[in-house]
Order: structure tokens, then C-alpha cells, then sequence
């Protein structure tokens, strides 16, 4: 579950998240938490985010990352892979906030909830 | 297109009523809070057949998924919103009908789900006893009020699914997972009693119409068929010999291409070991006829197909789902019939939309209410949304979008219409389920349910148990 919530490390850092009307919000990420607990914990409001509260069962955390950032992280598992192939408009940089851990690198990093929702799938 | 939020102030505090309380209307339910709220006093009203809401999530989604079911804390904010009323227990087509729901509201957004099921119509569907709908099983053991008297009989230790989606999976799994796995889960007590004591289950086939491209469960689900310690799941390399799969693997999407790569190495593994029960899955079989005894059934006949085309052929354009369903199956007439005997036959082919009210524009045909972008065609003031809106598909995921769309159309329809006046909403509404003896249960009534079936699972060491009957659920929500 969301067992990182409250590791006690005290080091932020700043990533930012673009919205699903383009704007784009910063939030304060812990290091050692994933990044649902980052959107929950700034109260980043994204609409239906996170929905099986990080237990991979929803793929309502799909995140677009840039393919530079994507390509410094450890390939998605098995697991994280089934869940991507039900998410919509998933990219070749898709991956799961709820299955991201935070880490100092990812200072000034740009998460982007995928727009397009109402692109349903049939 | 982008969903930008509205300046405009209604010069009306809107009212606005949802049939149903599935994913689909709360995540509509979420979306309007969101972009009228802020400048209006907007009410939203959920009626609900049943006296407890969230629709599948409860009575559907498989008790040993309760992760799947985590969504609910979501949705339970929702209800608590305080521009948000529950209505449960209101039958809407039989206690309130459409017409008076337009009457009284802005808008009216059907979210009601798919209340039927398909049928076979081959010989047999009707006449042998344990011949058992998907929804019928899934009801039971989910604690459906009235579920409890479904005949079924494990005794026997085959069963036949007929049908390869989701819901197979979810049904062939929890027929043959070990009691103590279920016992922890919020499934029925009907249910555990007959699988505690009666279960005999060891051999499940999954048997589906089409060919192994096509198959409609998802990888997440057979993933774990395969991680079971109680089970061996299995497919037979026999459903490769048509594909030329070296050739089709680069030209599939994604996650298509992932199922189809884990279907054959799964082929390629398989192991006969006799110790575990086994889940087998089977494509290109259409059964014709159900065979049984005077007691019960026996087997079912299937005539075996093959795909129609030639695999060199397909080209980088068969990377939809789409596409690839047109690929034509035809019965290989060169093999004969085959018989699969069974103790138990369940039919997982699908749900089916229905409509509640002659009023609705319903479209039998394509199966859904004739819709553009959620607004329903013909009537001014009617959305609709979730499966009752694109068909009995897709996970819980896929309504969010249903309620994007349908919640876009129907908030920018109610700022440009010059015509919305102030309308009475619930309040006429209630006068008329008073008038009409129709007791129901508010939000609070369902919190006194929700917090017994909590209480009550802990003598069980489970996280609910459900009460099985609307008697009883009514007895807690409107005891004061
Ligand atoms: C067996 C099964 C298992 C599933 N498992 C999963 C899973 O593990 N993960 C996943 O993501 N998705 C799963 N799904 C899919 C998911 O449940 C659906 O995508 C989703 O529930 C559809 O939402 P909905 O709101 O359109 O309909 P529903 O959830 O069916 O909600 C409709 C609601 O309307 C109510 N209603 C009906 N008639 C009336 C009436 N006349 N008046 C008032 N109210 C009425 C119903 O009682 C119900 O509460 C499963 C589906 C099934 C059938
Ligand atoms: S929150 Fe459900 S998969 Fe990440």
C-alpha cells in the first residue's frame, strides 16, 4: 500500500505535474515516497488519480514522462507493464505514479497526466 | 479538447439527478462537483435501485480483488460532498419515472448499468439444470440480495466456462482457490458455506469462440491465474498451429502483443502435473448443443473453427483490437465435432444493456442509449453514461472518460441554455416516494449499513460482511 507515506527523510525535492488542461502545477516530492503519494500529499488535484491507492490494480496513475527522464529509470516490472496496457493513450514513455519512487535526480522533472480522457477506448 | 473551467455563474443553483451509483455515475458525479461547484450551489441527487450503492464495484468486481475495490474510499468522499443526496432503494422506470425525473431536474444522467445477459440459444440453455450464468455466479458470490437461491451444484468436479473475458477468469479462479484464501475476503457466507463443504471443482476449461488472437481477458487477470499456487493453468500449442506467430508479433499493439507472447510461452511450458487442479484454456470452439441427463448436465457439444486468413498477410495495420476481431472465424468442417464433458456449465458471454423506461431513446440494435458525446439524442435534459452509454465493456478505468465526456456536454449545455430556470428537484421528488410508499435510504442510512456489514465482518476476520437481504439492510438504515 502507500507504505512509504511517512518515511522519515526530510530531503524535497521539486517535480512538476501538468494537468489534464495543460497547466502545470509544482509540487514538493519527499524522496523514498512514489509519486501518487507526492500528487496526494500537494493536493494536486487530477481527477480520478490513483484510484486503487497504489496497488496496482487501476492504471489511474498513468504518467507521460519526457524520454530523457523516462530512460534514467529501471524498466517498468511485469506487473506494471499488464496495468500500462489498459491505460489510455499509453506512450512509449508511459509508466505508473503509484510504481515510482522519488530519488534526488528527478529535481525539476515533468510528469504529464495523459489529456486526451475522453479518447475512450472500445 | 480541453475542459476549462467555467467563470460563468448560473443565475439557478442547478439540479441535477444520476440513475445509478456505479463508477460511472460517481466519477460524473466527481467531475460536475468540480466545474459547477465552484460557482454555483449545485445538487446532485443519486438514486439507486438497490438500498447500497457503487454498483459492480460491490456486486461485481471479485471479493478476492478488494484492492479493485479500494476506488470505493474515492467514491465514498463523493457521496459525502454536502451538494450530494443518496436515494436508495428507488427502482427509477417502476417508483419514479424518466419523465418525472425531467420534470423535476436540470439534467437526468442515466447511469445504470447493464441489467441483462446474453444468451447461447442452442439446444439444451434452458433444459438441464447447472447450466449457470457468469452474473448469476458472480452475484452469489459477491452477496447480491436474492442471489442466495441460485441452484448450483459443485459436487461434480468439471466445469466449462464458455466465454474467455475477464469475467471467466475471475469465476474459474475463484472456483478452484483454496477456502482459507476466500474465507479472508468479503465474499457471501452462501457462498463460502457451499465452497467450504460442497466444493469438488478440480478442472475448469475456458472455451472461447474465436482464436487465441482474440482473446478478451486481459493479461493482469491470466498473469495471476498462472501465479496460483492451488492451480496449473493451461493452453494447449494446438492454438498456435494456425497463427504463424514469428510473423504477427512486431504487428500487434502492445498490449495485445504481451498477451499473445505470454499465451505462447504459457503453451510452450505447460506441464502436466497431477497433483493441482487445472484451469484450461480453449479457443476456436462454438458450442451447438448443451447434453445432459434428466438430473443435470452432462457436457456440451462444440463445433471447432478456424481463422479465415492467411497469417503472412497481416500487415502493421493489425495493431488494433478492431481489425483484428474482423479477421473472419469460420467452422473448420474438416474436424469433427468434439465433446467436453462437464459437472457444471457456466456461460460468461457477456452483459447486456436494457432499458427501464419506454421513455429512454434505447437502441437494441447497438445495445446502448442513442447518445452524442453522453447527451441522449431526442431528449433535452437526458445524459447518460458507464455501460449503459458504450456497452457492457471495458474496466472501471474506461467510466472515467465516459464521465469526462458526458460531464463536459452536459455542463456546457447547461451554461449556454438560456431556457434552465430553477427547478424543484428533490423535494418533489421525495413527495412523490411518500406518496408512493417507497421507503428509502439516505446517506446516513447507508453509512449505518456500511459501518454494521464492517462490524459484523470482524467477528468473521473478514473486512465486511455483507447483508444478504434488502429487509435487513433497510431494517439498519432506517432504524433511528
Ligand atoms: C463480474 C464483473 C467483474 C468486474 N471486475 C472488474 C475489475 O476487477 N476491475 C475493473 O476495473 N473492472 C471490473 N469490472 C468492470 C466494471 O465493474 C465496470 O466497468 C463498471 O462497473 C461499469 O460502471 P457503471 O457505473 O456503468 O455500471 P454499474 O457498476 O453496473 O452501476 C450501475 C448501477 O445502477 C443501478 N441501477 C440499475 N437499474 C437501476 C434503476 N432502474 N434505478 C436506479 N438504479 C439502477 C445498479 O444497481 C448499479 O448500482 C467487472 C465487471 C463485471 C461484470
Ligand atoms: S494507483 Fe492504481 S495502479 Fe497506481
Amino acid at each position: 500500500l502507500i507504505q512509504n507515506r511517512n518515511v522519515a527523510m526530510s530531503k524535497t525535492i521539486n517535480v512538476f505535474f501538468i494537468d489534464r488542461n495543460g497547466d502545470k502545477q509544482k509540487a514538493k516530492a519527499k524522496i523514498g515516497t512514489s509519486l501518487l503519494d507526492v500528487a496526494i500529499d500537494n493536493n494536486i488535484d487530477l481527477e480520478g488519480f490513483g484510484a486503487c491507492e497504489g496497488t496496482l490494480s487501476c492504471s489511474t496513475c498513468h504518467l507521460i514522462l519526457r524520454k530523457e527522464d523516462y530512460e534514467q529509470l529501471k524498466a517498468p516490472n511485469d506487473e506494471e507493464n499488464d496495468m500500462l496496457d489498459l491505460a489510455f493513450g499509453l506512450t512509449p514513455t508511459s509508466r505508473l505514479g503509484c510504481q515510482i519512487t522519488v530519488t534526488d535526480k528527478m529535481d525539476g522533472w515533468v510528469f504529464v497526466v495523459p489529456k486526451d480522457v475522453s479518447d475512450a477506448r472500445g | 479538447t480541453k475542459f476549462y473551467l467555467s467563470t460563468k455563474k448560473l443565475d439557478f443553483n442547478p439540479k441535477i439527478c444520476i440513475v445509478g451509483s456505479g463508477p460511472a455515475a460517481l466519477y460524473t458525479a466527481q467531475y460536475l462537483l468540480k466545474n459547477l461547484a465552484s460557482n454555483n450551489q449545485v445538487t446532485i441527487d443519486v438514486f439507486e435501485k438497490l438500498p447500497v450503492p457503487f454498483g459492480l464495484v460491490r456486486y461485481g468486481v471479485a471479493p478476492d480483488h478488494q484492492d479493485v475495490k479500494n476506488v470505493i474510499h474515492s467514491f465514498t468522499e463523493t457521496l459525502k460532498n454536502k451538494n450530494v443526496n443518496f436515494f436508495g432503494n428507488v427502482n427509477i422506470g417502476v417508483d419514479v419515472k424518466i419523465s418525472e425525473l425531467l420534470n423535476s431536474y436540470n439534467s437526468v444522467i442515466l447511469a445504470y448499468g447493464s441489467l441483462g445477459e446474453n444468451y447461447l440459444n442452442i439446444p439444451g440453455e434452458k433444459e438441464f439444470s447447472n447450466v449457470i450464468s457468469a452474473k448469476d455466479i458472480v452475484s452469489l458470490y459477491n452477496g447480491l440480495p436474492n442471489s442466495e437461491n441460485l441452484k448450483l451444484d459443485l459436487s461434480g468436479n468439471k466445469a466449462v466456462i464458455i466465454g474467455a473475458g475477464n469475467v471467466a477468469i475471475d469465476i474459474a479462479r475463484i472456483l478452484t482457490s483454496p477456502v482459507e484464501k476466500l474465507a479472508q475476503t468479503d465474499i457471501s457466507n452462501v457462498a463460502l458455506d457451499l465452497f467450504k463443504n460442497k466444493n469438488k471443482i478440480e478442472h475448469v476449461s475456458i472455451v472461447a469462440r474465436r482464436g487465441v488472437l482474440n482473446a478478451a481477458f486481459t493479461l493482469k487477470e491470466l498473469r495471476e491465474l498462472t501465479k496460483l499456487d492451488s492451480v496449473e493453468c493451461r493452453i494447449d500449442l494446438e492454438n498456435f498451429t494456425e497463427v504463424n506467430i514469428d510473423n504477427i508479433l512486431n504487428k500487434l499493439a502492445r498490449p495485445r502483443k504481451r498477451i499473445t507472447e505470454f499465451l505462447y510461452n504459457l503453451s510452450k511450458n505447460s506441464v502436466k502435473s497431477k497433483s493441482k487442479k487445472v484451469i484450461e484454456l480453449k479457443f476456436l470452439r462454438s458450442p451447438i448443443e448443451i447434453l445432459g441427463n434428466s438430473e443435470s448436465v452432462q457436457g456440451v457439444k462444440f463445433k471447432v473453427n478456424k481463422y479465415n486468413f492467411d497469417f503472412s498477410n497481416l500487415d502493421n495495420l493489425y495493431d488494433s483490437e478492431e481489425r483484428l476481431n474482423s479477421i473472419p472465424v469460420f467452422e473448420d468442417k474438416s474436424k469433427p465435432n468434439e465433446v467436453l464433458q462437464c459437472d457444471l456449465l457456466v456461460k460468461s458471454i457477456g452483459y447486456k444493456n436494457v432499458s427501464i423506461d419506454s421513455e429512454i431513446p434505447f437502441d437494441k440494435k447497438s445495445g446502448v442509449v442513442l447518445n452524442d458525446k453522453g447527451k441522449v439524442i431526442g431528449k433535452d435534459g437526458l445524459y447518460c453514461t458507464g455501460w449503459i452509454k458504450r456497452g457492457p465493456r471495458g474496466v472501471i478505468v474506461d467510466t472515467t472518460s465516459d464521465a469526462y465526456e458526458t460531464a463536459q456536454k452536459l455542463f456546457s449545455d447547461l451554461t449556454n441554455d438560456q431556457n434552465s430556470t430553477q427547478r424543484p428537484g428533490a423535494e418533489k421528488i421525495v413527495s412523490l416516494l411518500k406518496e408512493r410508499s417507497v421507503r428509502f435510504v439516505d446517506k446516513e442510512g447507508w453509512d449505518r449499513i456500511d459501518k454494521a456489514e464492517i462490524e459484523r465482518g470482524k467477528l468473521n476476520g473478514k473486512p465486511r460482511e455483507k447483508f444478504q437481504s434488502i429487509d435487513e439492510m433497510l431494517k439498519v438504515a432506517l432504524e433511528n
